[in-house]
């Protein structure tokens, strides 16, 4: 195994983990108090409501590796599969020629994230909507910083606001495109290095949760999104997930070398 | 051709039917034991003075449970279909059944454990909550973790994902976990659990913990939660696993032939711009509709 | 309320350690010397022991009251585990082609269990000084829990499969997708010990009597799964799994009673039914 390709996968694998560490921080999360309609957000755990959205954008990524390697779009990305059986994928001259494949597939990632967060998102706006009567609302900020909508008004007093509204929902499909990007680059990393496709994916999933727990105790409980204070935390966050990833991607690599199969 | 394209599709809207009816179950299962968000206010409760006949169980939050609650189902379903030849939906139903059971254990110890971890507040351990309510979970984790693990199975064989279907039950098991607690849980939590207090409002954090003692005759348990939540919030849940599943299975049989795979990602974009503005939509009419709660000072 | 001495978690670490690794070799090594898969069952032992040290770790760490939540600590656990673990065995095998000696196998899980606790030592530093969490049982609470999610990954492996080398580990846990079950019922005996007995009277003595009872029930479940390793192909045998499934569902109703037992011994008022009970005013 030559050199390059090793150190291409260690940035693939580091890379993938900081983006999910780093779109955690754009999901409102709200937590236990948001299902009571007491804090803004989306009702569920930090590190799971990341991992659902990424989820669903692995799931999509595998999908996409598996046709274009032996499926419908086998014809129109022919150098992926030889590439994939050498593991020549991810070396100097494996990219350039599989460039378009390789963005399809983070694509893929990006697109199943997004949808699985915008779903999780509206549904549950549509019960704040019509089963407990509230207006969406953050009560972090006075005015809607992309929609221009007063917000203070419409909080029930004694609450942190409910719902999801429109800045919200946007910095969630910014995190989810984060996180599924991530999850894609780091699953692709793995197969291209001849790992078995659900040891590639299982071990996207553990470098995935490693990421977003680090990631949910910088937050520690819940955030709003880009236009929350503790936004501001996110440096700590990027160090963190730069280095558990990396430590990471060395066990990786050292299997690699050693040989996957 | 285009057969497999129709094959592709019957398949997803059985898978979109099956992740209905899971994600409607897993959501009823969840209010029958009080899990994850609103069960914080059940276990502040007896801390304020609040006593109460809920059920208390505290099994680490929706989205773990359902996928370790699906991966077991599926797993155990591979073993005894390839090992033992068993057909393989009945191998799925029994894979469900057992792991339903294991479900159960976890619920039973840890609602025996969150009581005794909170003795000196005086709640008591009611032993008929417990063997009235346990077999109504273990029914619902039943149908989820069947539903779930048909349709990962469904989407190895038949749509061509390359996971084995345990690692797909598990993550379909996170996602509807995720699904049921941004969803399913405000009902019970925001709604239910707080019923004579004004409806239209959110939760002011003085009142959290004083949740609803005496039901509509007797005293208020789990049963009549569920039995309330299964008219909006397990739907809703539901309706939403289902579009999730049909949707992401239904853009990438389609539209995978258009432009090298591009046109799968162009419609997964529409899709996505599509809900982002219904929100937008919905916000107004919530907010033209129900106002301020106070009037501006300027 | 009298003072129940508490276990040393070096200890507990010392009996999940020394106590896995070995039940994990002596099965494999029984399993290879007597060409039988019958011993597999002592995986799931060490595993047990490893989870009963894992479960006073995470106790260990939470007291503190760390935020987020219980369950995130063991998907961490398993996450940093699974990788250096992987690596351990994979270096096991490496050994047995370089030395020629089929012994060199056993150097696996030794190598797998250090590399994880490396794993566990950045990752604690990484959330005391990084991300400045200042909790002080962080940094040995990490290392072992990361240890214990090594063991308890081997040592179901060996329960599923009769050995713990990486082809085995990879063909058979995770190509099949029993990786998924294995992380989860694998780390949910872990978390949910502390999770469920929650609370200002939370016991040690409690607290680890379900950790014993949870892993046992998941021992229940990677006995049905090692059906698919063992009963299929020409040497198909039902006994290995049997041998499994049966211990453990004995050892599980043994454990269930003595968790309730302890809960009947804790002082809270257990009621068959009833109104809720008047409070003194």
């Amino acid at each position: 195994m030559d050199p390059i390709t090793l150190l291409l996968i260690l940035v693939g694998i580091t890379i993938g983990g900081l983006l999910v560490g780093v779109g955690v921080h754009f999901v409102p999360v709200g937590g236990a108090p948001a299902a009571m309609a007491q804090a803004t957000g989306i009702g569920t755990g930090t590190t799971m409501l990341a991992f659902s959205s990424g989820a669903l954008g692995l799931i999509s990524a595998g999908f996409t590796v598996h046709d274009i390697y032996s499926g419908s779009l086998k014809g129109a990305y022919p150098n992926f599969a030889p590439s994939l059986n050498d593991g020549t994928l991810l070396t100097a001259s494996g990219i350039g020629p599989n460039l378009g494949a390789i963005v399809l597939v983070i694509a893929a990632g990006i697109v199943g994230s997004m949808l699985m967060m915008v779903i999780l998102a509206v549904m549950a706006n549509i019960l704040y909507a019509f089963a407990i009567a509230v207006p969406l609302v953050s009560a972090k900020v006075k005015y809607d910083p992309i929609t221009g909508d007063r917000q203070d008004l419409y909080v029930t007093r004694g609450t942190e606001g409910h719902g999801t509204p429109t800045v919200a929902l946007i910095s969630a499909l910014i995190g989810g495109l984060l996180a599924g990007a991530g999850g894609a680059i780091l699953y692709l990393a793995l197969v291209a290095s001849k790992f078995s496709v659900p040891t590639a994916a299982f071990i996207a999933i553990g470098v995935f949760f490693v990421n977003s727990v680090l990631a949910s105790y910088n937050i520690t409980g819940t955030i709003e999104g880009f236009h929350d204070p503790k936004f501001k935390r996110i440096p700590r966050a990027i160090i963190a997930c730069t280095i558990a990833s990396f430590v990471l991607g060395i066990w990786a690599i050292a299997i690699v070398y050693l040989g996957v199969v | 051709m285009v057969e497999t394209i129709v094959l592709s599709l019957g398949a997803a809207a059985l898978m979109g039917a099956c992740a209905t009816i899971a994600g409607a179950a897993e959501d009823l299962e969840s209010d029958f034991g009080s899990q994850s968000n609103a069960n914080s206010q059940v276990q502040l409760a007896p801390q304020v003075g609040y006593l109460h006949r809920y059920y208390n169980k505290a099994v680490s939050g929706e989205p773990v449970a359902y996928g370790f609650l699906c991966c077991t189902g599926a797993a155990i379903a591979l073993a005894l279909n390839t090992a033992l030849g068993i057909n393989i939906v009945i191998s799925l139903a029994l894979g469900a059944l057992i792991a339903a059971l294991m479900y159960a254990v976890y619920a039973t110890t840890a609602y025996m454990g969150r009581l005794t971890g909170q003795k000196r507040f005086g709640q008591p351990i009611y032993l008929d909550i417990l063997y009235t309510t346990t077999p109504s979970l273990i029914a619902h984790a039943f149908i989820a973790a069947l539903g779930i693990g048909a349709f990962s199975y469904l989407m190895n064989l038949v749509l061509g994902q390359p996971f084995p279907y345990p690692i797909l039950a598990m993550l379909w098991g996170v996602i509807v976990g995720g699904m049921g607690s941004a969803v399913g849980d405000v009902h019970y939590g925001a709604e239910r659990e707080y019923q004579n207090k004004p409806f239209g409002m959110g939760l002011p954090a003085a009142q959290s913990g004083k949740i609803v003692q005496k039901g509509e005759a007797g005293l208020r348990n789990s049963m009549d939660v569920a039995g309330y939540c299964v008219k909006h919030g397990a739907p809703l849940t539901g309706f939403g696993l289902g579009i999730t599943v049909f949707a992401d299975s239904w853009r990438e049989i389609l539209f995978t032939q258009f432009w090298n795979g591009w046109g799968a990602m162009v419609a997964g974009l529409l899709l996505v711009l599509i809900w982002v503005i219904a929100n937008r939509i919905l916000e107004m009419w919530t907010r033209n509709t129900y106002g301020p709660y106070k009037t501006a000072e300027d | 309320m009298s003072e129940v001495k508490e276990l040393d978690w070096y200890t507990l670490a010392a009996v999940g350690i020394i106590g896995g690794l070995v039940l994990i070799i002596l099965a494999a090594l029984l399993n290879t010397q007597l060409n039988v898969w019958y011993f597999s069952f002592l995986g799931a032992a060490g595993a047990i022991l490893a989870t009963v040290w894992g479960a006073d770790a995470v106790r260990k760490i939470c007291k503190y009251g760390i935020g987020t939540g219980v369950p995130s600590i063991g998907m961490l656990a398993f996450g940093m585990g699974l990788l250096a673990t992987l690596l351990g065995l994979r270096i096991g095998d490496y050994l047995v082609t370089q030395t020629g000696s089929s012994y060199a196998i056993y150097a696996g899980p030794v190598i797998a269990l250090v590399l994880s606790l490396i794993q566990g030592a950045i990752i604690g530093y990484i959330a005391n000084a990084v991300l400045k969490m200042k909790i002080p049982t962080m940094q040995i609470g990490m290392i072992f829990i990361a240890g214990a999610a090594s063991i308890i990954l081997m040592g179901f492996t060996t329960a599923i499969a009769g050995a713990f080398d990486y082809k085995t580990m990879v063909t058979f846990v995770f190509n099949t997708g029993f990786i998924a079950p294995l992380f989860m019922i694998g780390a949910l005996p872990m978390l949910h010990p502390f999770n469920a007995c929650l609370g200002p009277d939370e016991e040690q003595s409690r607290t680890l009597t379900l950790a014993v009872e949870a892993a046992l029930l998941s021992s229940i479940m990677f006995g049905i799964m090692s059906l698919f390793v063992f009963d299929q192909g020409p040497n198909a045998t039902l006994i290995p799994s049997l041998i499994t499934i049966v211990l453990a569902v004995i050892g599980w109703a043994y454990a269930y009673l003595a968790y309730f037992k302890k809960v009947k011994e804790s002082g809270v008022i257990i009621l068959n039914t009833g109104v809720l009970p008047k409070k003194e005013a």
